[in-house]
């Protein structure tokens, strides 16, 4: 198991967060970076990922930050041997900060 | 010099177990034993003897029945129809002898007196003579024994009937009675026993006298978590659903977690109460990195109870919960834990089936990930 570095941490939690946003909107994007098997279709996706962004940032006031997606691009080339454990720790930081938004919404609703 | 009686250690999860447990209930009546490969101890009077026998009929009602409220507000004790102690309504084997045999083979067996044997135990391969009828080697002694009917074994031409000598059936009826954890799934009608695996007899003792203080005997388990209020105003308490999250919440309880890293998981499932046969499953739990787990355990306050069990799984569409997937994700998510996998931990926050996992706060789930795959662990 790879033991990263705390700078690579927050990089993996900040895109966490941004893909979660994002995902709040378009569910599919998430579930497409879910299914990514290797280091390129990842990249590629969360290339998409950052068009998606981008793109939500345009239509609505809330803007995203994309940088840290790019960081992200530039661990998985580190790691790429293990891109998996990145994917992992991506996804655990994703679905998190997407099940806290739609959990506060429904909160918020009730 | 007085004699001293020895039982041999067996080297079997079930048998050293239980013949851990017999030590335990002689060191209850104020008998010395000696943990050494087993254990000994001096030639017991016969009041000693009574007293011993009383102590485990005692603790027959309490550990293999439980309080069950009828509609009418009347309390019932009903058995634990999964165990496989009964049969037609009734114990089996040692369990099911009146007090006065049970005091009769008691006497017999810690006694230095040496009958005419001739059968061989399948089990200790030790002499013994059957005088009481309790040889017939059923799930009742030893949990994961096949059945007496030849299609039930495998195979056909295999001799389907173990017998055992009196010393292994009583050790095996009383391990029903120690206090093991546990856990009822009973919307799956599965059951989760979990017995510490420890060769020296000592650490094993010393490490069940902890056990025993944590463990309180419900219904449903006898591992506790929170209680909280239900919908009709009855304090329900939260207990886990499968064997890595009871062995999660039992850890949170315990003082120190370092002393036992390998476990045996009894799962009993189907609780018919009229067939004596049960479906047994065995299986190992090894924990790879106790250390990790205890540093976890020393950095995040109560990791079960405040993050595991917390959680819930809802749909995205309807906004509903679904218990099914709760159930399945709090069970990847105390696997992954223990078995230091962050791969199976991370499975349960996949989105399956339109439905997100919730409810986690991030003051638990961020150091967590940070003490796991940070390189010095900061939180």
């Amino acid at each position: 198991m790879v033991q990263f570095e705390k700078e690579e941490m927050e990089v993996m939690k900040k895109s966490g967060q941004v893909i979660g946003a994002v995902a709040d909107s378009y569910i599919s994007d998430l579930y497409q970076l879910d299914r990514t098997r290797s280091a390129e279709e990842f990249i590629k996706q969360l290339k998409n990922i950052g068009l998606r962004a981008i793109s939500i940032g345009k239509k609505t006031e809330e803007s995203f930050y994309t940088e840290p997606l790019a960081n992200l691009m530039d661990l998985i080339n580190k790691y790429k041997e293990n891109s998996d454990e990145i994917k992992d720790v991506v996804m655990v930081y994703a679905t998190f900060y997407l099940g806290a938004i739609r959990y506060s919404k429904s909160g918020d609703s009730k | 010099m007085k004699e001293k009686i020895k039982l041999p250690q067996y080297h079997d999860w079930w048998f050293d177990n239980a013949l851990e447990f017999l030590g335990y209930l002689l060191e209850e009546i104020g008998v010395e034993v000696d943990w050494k490969d087993g254990i000994e101890f001096d030639y017991l009077d016969k009041s000693k003897i009574e007293q011993l026998v009383n102590n485990i009929g005692k603790l027959i009602k309490p550990k293999l029945t439980y309080h069950v409220t009828k509609n009418d507000g009347t309390t019932i004790d009903a058995n634990r129809a999964y165990l496989p102690t009964m049969h037609k309504g009734k114990y089996v084997n040692f369990l099911g002898k009146d007090p006065k045999i049970k005091l009769e083979i008691c006497v017999h067996l810690l006694s230095l007196t040496d009958s005419k044997k001739r059968k061989i135990c399948d089990i200790c391969s030790d002499y013994y003579e059957d005088d009481y009828k309790t040889s017939q080697v059923s799930q009742t002694i030893y949990p994961v024994a096949t059945g007496s009917l030849k299609s039930q074994c495998g195979v056909r031409k295999m001799e389907p009937e173990y017998h055992a000598c009196p010393k292994c059936a009583l050790l095996g009826s009383i391990e029903w009675l120690d206090d093991n954890p546990f856990a009822c799934d009973t919307e799956n009608l599965t059951n989760y026993i979990l017995f510490p695996k420890i060769e020296d007899m000592y650490e094993l003792h010393t490490f069940k006298n902890e056990l025993r203080e944590v463990v309180t005997q419900r219904r449903n388990s006898n591992i506790m978590g929170d209680s909280y209020m239900g919908k009709q105003g009855v304090l329900q308490e939260k207990y886990a659903r499968d064997e890595f999250s009871l062995l999660l919440l039992l850890f949170e309880q315990m003082k120190t977690i370092e002393h036992c890293d390998e476990w045996i998981c009894l799962r009993i499932s189907g609780t018919s109460p009229t067939y004596q046969t049960r479906n047994t499953y065995l299986e190992e739990i090894r924990i790879p990195n106790i250390h990790s787990l205890e540093r976890i355990f020393r950095c995040i306050e109560m990791p079960y109870s405040n993050l595991v069990d917390k959680s819930f799984t809802k749909s995205l569409i309807s906004d509903n919960i679904n218990y099914n997937l709760t159930k399945e994700n709090k069970y990847l998510m105390s696997k992954g834990i223990i078995m230091d996998d962050f791969k199976t931990f991370a499975k349960a926050f996949q989105i399956r089936q339109n439905c997100i996992l919730a409810g986690m706060q991030k003051e638990m789930i961020y150091p967590l990930i940070n003490l796991w795959r940070c390189k010095d662990g900061a939180i």
